[in-house]
């Protein structure tokens, strides 16, 4: 073994052993697909004849270039995929924003006199 | 009927109608559109979109109700914001219409008409059937993008795309709900218009462009985003 793998593999054996204990505290579906990638990567490190190999069977030729590859088609997944959270998240703070503005709106000076809309305190809990 | 009923009937239809006015750092300039738009004697709610200057401080001295976002979350959230409270004190008529001053009060009245009386859902002003004045190539070139990209997208054909100033009934704004913050909204308002089988027209309108309503206005690259924002939108709804 290579002083990589001797570095490599004990760490992620250690993260694939807590996957396993988080997956059995609450079964959550995604420490399965964690623990899938855990040990993909042990797999690849220990035998990285395996890359190369199927670098050739998908007509890419070097073992390196489908693990760059892989990792361009990973991240650009990712990004898409947190770009979409970010989106969303920013819905949701606006929101909240809205709200805490329409419970605290204020009448400007001379708007009570003879005006029949409510006060703002009337508009509480409102939105 | 007598005078004084007349005057009352005339006074609790326009405490219907509400001016929605979306303001960014528009310290310098709203007192202007607000005092033009006041005399009219209609509602206006003011939402101050997390602005760094004094436009808030500035709107409160006047007749109008201040909301205020804490952060700047856009036009389309503001002008949300500012649909919802309308909505909430009974409005019967929404008009949404720019802070900076580009839009002229006196158009109000013909872009009431159409949706006071039932006629339409919405009414949508039309600079280019009005009259824009000082308006640069480049910004016309972009407008005229626009109008085709929304001829495309939502199958409306319309003379102009990106008008601030336009008249929701009752119906409408409850019926449209804007989740575009930024910019994008105005394509994302005609979308549902189009979506939901809203009837509408155009109304011609006057729009002023100054140096500084140019510099906060779109640019090119603006054009690239609002795309990109409503591909987003869909994507994530």
């Amino acid at each position: 073994m290579t002083p990589f793998q001797w570095l490599a593999i004990p760490i992620l054996g250690i993260l694939a052993t807590l996957e396993v204990r988080a997956y059995f505290r609450n079964h959550q579906p995604i420490h399965i697909l964690r623990e899938f990638v855990w040990l993909l990567g042990i797999t690849l490190i220990l035998f990285p004849r395996i890359t190369t190999m199927l670098a050739t069977l998908l007509g890419i030729g070097r073992g390196t270039d489908l693990v760059f590859y892989s990792f361009m088609l990973l991240s650009t997944g990712g990004m898409f995929y947190l770009y979409g959270r970010n989106y969303l998240l920013k819905r949701d703070v606006i929101e909240l924003i809205r709200r805490d503005a329409l419970r605290n709106a204020t009448a400007g000076a001379g708007l009570d006199s003879g005006n029949s809309i409510r006060q703002p305190e009337e508009t509480k809990g409102e939105s | 009927m007598s005078v004084d009923s007349t005057y009352e009937k005339e006074k609790e239809r326009r405490n219907t109608i509400w001016i929605v006015v979306a303001a960014y750092n528009e310290a310098a300039r709203i007192k202007t559109t607000l005092g033009g738009l006041k005399s009219l004697g209609y509602n206006i709610v003011v939402v101050d979109d997390g602005s760094s200057d004094a436009t808030a401080e500035v709107a409160r001295t006047l007749p109008v109700w201040v909301l205020r976002h804490p952060i700047n979350c856009g036009q389309g959230a503001a002008l949300q914001t500012g649909i919802d409270f309308a909505l909430s004190r009974g409005a019967e008529a929404i008009v949404t219409f720019d802070g900076d001053g580009q839009h002229d009060p006196a158009d109000l009245p013909q872009m009431l008409k159409p949706v006071w009386d039932n006629e339409v859902d919405i009414a949508l002003g039309s600079r280019f059937l009005g009259r824009v004045e000082n308006i640069p190539l480049v910004r016309r070139a972009l407008l005229r993008a626009a109008i085709l990209f929304t001829r495309l997208t939502s199958g409306l054909k319309l003379t102009d795309t990106h008008n601030g100033f336009r008249v929701f009934s009752r119906k409408a704004a409850q019926t449209i709900r804007i989740r575009q913050p930024r910019m994008a909204h105005a394509s994302e308002i005609l979308d549902q218009i189009a979506a939901r089988g809203l009837s509408y027209v155009e109304v011609p309108v006057t729009i002023r462009y100054t140096k500084e309503t140019l510099e906060k206005g779109q640019s090119t690259w603006d054009a690239v985003r609002i795309s990109g924002q409503l591909l987003a939108g869909r994507l994530w709804k």
